[in-house]
């Protein structure tokens, strides 16, 4: 083939090639050998600008364009033919596409951060098949789209220059993204639980345009930020984590002051988590003093990660009331809430937490396995009286 | 008979005898070509013979060697090198000797045409130094050396610059010879400057090197001083070309010479020197209008440009206007439509150079605007409403507002200017100034006034009409376009516009339009196809509440299509064909811009008519086809493209739906799918294949397998026009989304077409060709993405057994996405697919794919995609990297 292509300036005079039983045996060569079209001769030049007189020209190259315009609608077509395959289209919440092993996965990683934990989401009382219908259809976009962190096993040679500590309030991780005048918000599974105006690019009738999407914390009254992926037309995901946050600490409230407030266009707050360095001079000074809202736990990021989706040990988390002793320094008092009366060290705790969440997970597949038998039963039930 | 008695007879005044003379001439050529060949030869060196004997003989000659048909030509050609050396040295040599000894020289096209087969053959070695031993001898006659650097020049216009340029060297020593000043025969100067201007192309290595341009330089800037008009503008002409070619060598000359030479010329009073003056200004913008674009986009890829603009045209400005709007007030005062002359040339060189200079082009061109808009004299009113016009593209819209809302209502009044240039003017800035700002155009204070004279103006002559439509064209989409923003949907084709500011004229201005295309002299001027392109505007952005008025359009348009089919079956003449043709393909156009805007459920209420008005267009012009086809077979088939694009809207139109007419409409579908040498028909038809596949899903399969044959021949086929072979191979794509695992029977040849055309390589170096590889690639990545999509099914869970079967050709793609990936020459649109195409096949088969996908070179392509400005890339690419983490965190977790 490559041979062929290279015999371009010589095939005006080669003989026919010998036919091979192939249909497209030669198709390689027909590809390539593509007519060597001349440059357009400059003396065109002149009937090139009579083409520009008023609107002489316009006629004939009308009638191309608009064929040209016909064809790139038909491309168009097959594109949107092929994203609707792979999903891309937004809002695609019709489909059932909820693949049940993927979504138990999805919560058997760990459940160390937040207090969103499986007790609460997964086994309420009240999560019958009813009220899951009821929450609308987890749409796969928005399913595991948020960084998670992992237990701080050991504290990092480099803490001090490479990473950043932020203070996690209590409530509900959530993905918002403001989009088309509508601002909405998902839980890690995907699912939406609020819909409603912000004055975030995209986030209401007044400002369509850009796409806002951001990582917080819902205490039901605000929006924490812990970090931010797109703001505008700019993508952060690709962003270190340090300038994510530098971004978001100086610009976010800049370009739009009204977030951070109550009012009709926006009618939930957003409030900024700001970020520390874990140099030990600062965390000194700054863990002596009162925290800013109830903790959940307390957040390191390396500064140079990307944001990235599921569990990634470039987070990493402890308990408030670990810092002490994993830091080895003297915290505000209300880093103690929550110690357990028989506390027995950092690594025996993390341990504790994993055992009831393995416990859970196995208590969770377990239930659903019932529930999916009676609904089978159920189902077979009806069928039986139907024949 | 001798030939030359025949000869003498081709040119009798009696027919028949003409006639005879011209068979007989046939028969000759036919019975033994390389003896007539010969005698033809002969005759023409023959100084014996009259000067039209030999005049005629030259002709016959050529005819034997040249044909305006292309393949006629290659054949000619091909013909012509099978005669025996020693015949056509003989014939050479003859018309080399004629050379000089006729005052018109046909020996000079001989040559010419001899040469332009051989050279290229890799024949005839020795012609050039010939020539140019005719040229430098000192006893050449003047005659001889002025046929000489005819035959050079024919040579050099004719021939692929390729094939010259090793002889560069001795073609510039011949043509410089016979420019220089110390040339006394003007003739000889004249014919040595066109030749000069035919071989700037392959002179490049000559401009490389300073001596030898700054040689060139000074003989064709000596030339431009002659006092004969005729060596002057041909000079003239060259310093544009050269300008062209050669911008980036031009400083030197462009302060000591050049500027002060096309001042000169543009203020001169010789019309065609003028001319060339200014076509040289327009030249430069043009150059620096390129160079700008190069500048940002170097600039965007972090790289210095390859050759930088000098920005003579804005340094120039302050001396240009003046010139240029002088050169405005020297009107015809009869527009003839071909006429080329200073003041057009002054209009589009002064559009130019506000798109090259920008903000600065305001200040200068302003005053004359304010100064004779409202003259006595028509020649300077229009002059200042052209220049008003000239200048709205290129300056920051922004800046021209005020400017514009101030001019607008003077230029409204001047629709009804007495003078119906200024009408025309005025009809054409209108439409230019909807372009540039239309969101101040439709304000209310306006449009009133506005509509009225446009209105009015569909009835004046047909020239003004014509701007009129077009100024129509831009309202059209001006008014929609603030309706959808007013409505505050960014994507204006899925937005439903309820009402625009047009609504309360809607009916009675496609009415007005209706009845334009209707004008007795719509022929005239383009006016026909202006009106219906705006009706089509028209149309196409209509809001809802006029949608009435739609359907009623609908409808007429389709009873025209109709009466002008049933008087086509009648016409004999292909004038009256082509004219009607033109007429039925705008029809066409108009009915496919309404079939997008018919609602579904009204649209099968007119499909069996559509339907039938379509086929009837299809195979009618088959038919046509298959007669003797002469100039007008482009016209014809431009017919057919329409039908087709109309058909294709239809069918989006009609959904699942439309499967009631693939048994009719199936045998037109196959032939239109067979017209390898109609390229656009075919290329049509092979686009609305994938619109069917899209409109029938699975229910399109009983007709796929013949469809199939068809497609693998077109690949494979010679004749086919390369261009058709990569829509070709994206329609295997639509097939295999249609037909899902149907298609399997397909996968083995496909699968094997892609792997080969994925090989393809190209010339890098020319630009064209690159363009088709990665038009070649994305084709075939989307005919793959196809195939995994189709194959995998659209459930919840990949169909695990189609997608095993064409686990084999897996390793293939990624190496061919990989390919694409590391090619510099790949377009974000390519490497989106090929992002695409990547995320397509993890989703497809999982995990076991993550150690491949894990490769530097794709992470690469993902991270340069997901920066792109393409959004189509930018989305995939996101979508594809999603795709691999959940893929790792799953693995990880």
């Amino acid at each position: 083939c490559q041979s062929m292509a290279e015999n371009q300036t010589s095939i005006n005079q080669s003989s026919p090639h010998p036919s091979d039983p192939d249909a497209v045996s030669d198709l390689c060569q027909s590809l390539a050998a593509a007519n060597t079209r001349h440059a357009v001769p400059v003396s065109c030049a002149m009937d090139r600008h009579q083409s520009m007189y008023k609107n002489r020209g316009r006629a004939a190259l009308d009638q191309v364009e608009r064929r040209r315009k016909e064809l790139e609608l038909q491309k168009q077509r097959r594109f949107n033919a092929m994203s609707l395959a792979r999903r891309l289209a937004e809002d695609d919440w019709t489909t059932k596409d909820v693949d049940e092993n993927d979504e138990l996965d999805d919560d058997l990683v760990s459940v160390a951060d937040t207090n969103e934990t499986l007790a609460t989401e997964e086994l309420t009382a009240d999560d019958t098949a009813e009220s899951l219908q009821r929450k609308r259809r987890p749409g796969k976009n928005y399913r595991n789209q948020l960084m998670l962190s992992e237990w701080l096993m050991e504290i990092p040679d480099n803490l001090e220059t490479e990473f950043l500590l932020k203070l996690c309030p209590q409530g509900k991780r959530v993905l918002v993204v403001a989009a088309k005048g509508i601002t909405k918000t998902f839980d890690r599974r995907g699912r939406c639980i609020m819909t409603f105006p912000s004055e975030l690019p995209g986030g209401c009738r007044q400002f369509r345009a850009g796409l806002t999407v951001l990582d917080c914390i819902w205490d039901t009254s605000s929006f924490h930020v812990l970090d931010i992926m797109h703001w505008r037309d700019l993508q952060l995901y690709d962003t270190e984590t340090s300038l994510r946050f530098h971004w978001l600490e100086t610009n976010f409230v800049e370009s739009a002051p009204n977030v951070c407030r109550r009012t009709p266009k926006n009618r939930h707050p957003f409030l900024i988590v700001e970020s520390h360095s874990c140099q030990r001079e600062r965390l000194v000074e700054f863990l002596t003093l009162q925290p800013p809202f109830p903790l959940d736990g307390v957040l390191f990021y390396h500064q140079r990660g990307a944001y990235t989706f599921g569990h990634t040990s470039l987070v990493g988390w402890l308990k408030p009331y670990m810092l002490t002793e994993v830091l080895g320094l003297p915290c505000h008092q209300h880093y103690s809430i929550g110690l357990p009366a028989d506390y027995q060290g950092w690594l025996v705790d993390v341990e504790r937490f994993e055992a009831t969440r393995r416990q859970m997970a196995l208590a969770y597949s377990q239930d659903r396995q019932l529930r999916r038998q009676q609904q089978q039963t159920r189902s077979e039930n009806s069928h039986s009286m139907v024949d | 008979m001798s030939i030359v008695t025949v000869l003498e007879n081709s040119l009798s005044q009696d027919k028949s005898q003409r006639e005879t003379a011209l068979n007989f001439l046939q028969d000759a050529a036919n019975q033994n070509l390389v003896q007539f060949l010969r005698q033809l030869s002969e005759i023409l060196r023959d100084v014996n013979n009259t000067t039209f004997v030999r005049m005629q003989a030259g002709l016959q000659l050529k005819n034997q060697l040249y044909s305006k048909n292309s393949s006629v030509r290659m054949q000619l050609g091909q013909r012509w090198l099978t005669i025996p050396e020693a015949d056509r040295s003989y014939i050479k040599e003859n018309c080399l000797l004629t050379l000089g000894t006729e005052v018109q020289s046909s020996a000079a096209q001989a040559v010419a045409y001899i040469a332009v087969i051989e050279l290229p053959a890799g024949q005839w070695a020795n012609l050039m130094q010939v020539l140019v031993a005719n040229v430098v001898d000192q006893a050449s006659t003047p005659l001889k050396k002025q046929a000489t650097l005819q035959a050079i020049g024919y040579i050099c216009q004719d021939i692929d610059p390729n094939f010259l340029s090793a002889q560069s060297n001795e073609i510039l020593t011949a043509i410089v010879n016979g420019m220089k000043k110390e040339e006394q025969n003007s003739n000889v100067r004249l014919a040595a400057t066109q030749a000069l201007l035919n071989s700037l192309e392959f002179t490049k290595q000559n401009f490389d090197i300073d001596a030898e341009r700054h040689y060139i330089m000074q003989v064709v800037c000596e030339a431009t001083q002659c006092a004969e008009t005729g060596i002057k503008v041909a000079a003239l002409q060259c310093l544009v070309k050269i300008m062209n070619l050669y911008y980036q060598y031009m400083e030197t000359y462009m302060n000591q010479a050049l500027f002060a030479i096309t001042y000169e010329a543009m203020k001169s009073e010789v019309e065609e020197v003028a001319l060339q003056g200014i076509e040289f200004w327009s030249t430069v913008c043009e150059e620096e209008i390129d160079l700008a674009i190069d500048e940002q986009e170097s600039e965007e890829k972090g790289l210095p440009p390859t050759v930088s603009s000098k920005h003579y045209a804005r340094g120039a400005l302050p001396y240009l206007v003046p010139i240029l709007t002088a050169t405005l007030t020297r009107q015809e005062e009869q527009d003839d439509e071909d006429d080329w002359g200073p003041c057009k040339a002054a209009t589009v060189c002064l559009m130019l150079l506000a798109q090259c200079a920008g903000d600065a082009i305001v200040g200068a061109v302003l005053p004359f605007v304010n100064d004779h808009i409202r003259s006595e004299n028509w020649r300077f009113r229009d002059a200042a409403v052209m220049s008003f016009g000239c200048i709205l593209e290129g300056p920051d819209p922004d800046n021209l507002r005020s400017l514009v809302e101030n001019a607008l209502p003077v230029i409204i009044e001047l629709l009804r200017d007495p003078s119906n240039v200024v009408r025309d003017t005025s009809a054409w800035t209108i439409g230019r100034v909807l372009d540039t700002l239309p969101g101040l155009v439709v304000q209310e204070k306006f449009l009133n006034p506005l509509l009225h004279g446009l209105v009015e103006g569909l009835g004046a002559e047909p020239q003004v009409a014509a701007n009129v439509c077009w100024a129509f064209s831009s309202l059209a989409s001006a008014a929609y376009d603030q309706a959808v923003s007013q409505a505050g949907t960014s994507d204006s084709r899925s937005a439903q516009v309820e009402t625009y500011c047009l609504s309360g004229f809607f009916e009675p201005i496609v009415g007005k339009l209706l009845e334009t295309t209707d004008r007795q002299e719509a022929g005239q001027h383009n006016l026909r196809n202006a009106a219906y392109h705006a009706l089509m505007e028209m149309l196409k952005h209509s809001p809802r509440d006029c949608y009435a008025t739609l359907q009623k359009t609908t409808l007429i348009v389709m009873q025209r299509l109709k009466s002008i089919q049933d008087v086509a079956d009648k016409l004999q003449t292909s004038h009256d064909r082509a004219q009607l043709n033109e007429l039925q393909s705008m029809l066409c156009a108009t009915l496919q811009s309404v079939l997008h805007k018919i609602d579904r459920n009204d649209a099968p209420n007119i499909a069996d008519a559509v339907m039938e008005l379509l086929l009837r267009m299809l195979t009618q012009q088959q038919v046509q086809q298959h007669q003797p086809a002469d100039d007008e077979a482009e016209q014809q088939s431009g017919v057919q493209e329409d039908a087709l694009l109309a058909m294709a809207a239809l069918v989006d139109c009609l959904g699942e739906d439309f499967i009631k007419y693939m048994e009719v409409f199936k045998p037109v579908l196959l032939s239109c799918l067979r017209s390898v040498t109609e390229t656009q028909i075919c290329m049509n038809a092979v686009g609305l294949l994938g619109d069917l596949c899209r409109a029938l899903g699975e229910r399109i399969a009983p007709y796929t397998d013949e469809i199939f044959v068809i497609l693998v021949e077109l690949l494979s086929s010679q004749a086919v026009d390369q261009s058709v072979k990569p829509s070709v191979i994206s329609a295997f794509s639509d097939f295999s989304l249609a037909l899902g695992p149907g298609f399997f029977k397909f996968l083995e040849i496909v699968i094997n077409t892609l792997q080969q055309a994925s090989q393809a390589q190209v010339d890098v170096s020319n630009p064209d060709q690159v363009d088709y590889l990665n038009e070649l690639r994305e084709a075939c990545l989307e005919a793959y993405t196809g195939i995994v999509q189709g194959l995998k099914g659209n459930g919840p869970t990949p169909h695990t057994q189609e997608l095993r079967s064409i686990q084999p050709a897996v390793q293939p793609m990624l190496h061919f996405i990989a390919m694409v990936a590391r090619d510099p020459v790949s377009t974000d649109e390519v490497l989106g697919c090929a992002c695409g195409l990547l995320g397509d096949l993890v989703t497809a088969y999982g995990a076991d794919l993550l150690p491949a996908v894990s490769d530097d070179v794709f992470s690469a392509m993902l991270q340069k995609c997901r920066r792109s400005k393409v959004s189509k890339a930018k989305t995939l690419a996101v979508w594809t990297t999603k795709e691999i983490r959940k893929l790792k965190n799953l693995q990880t977790a």
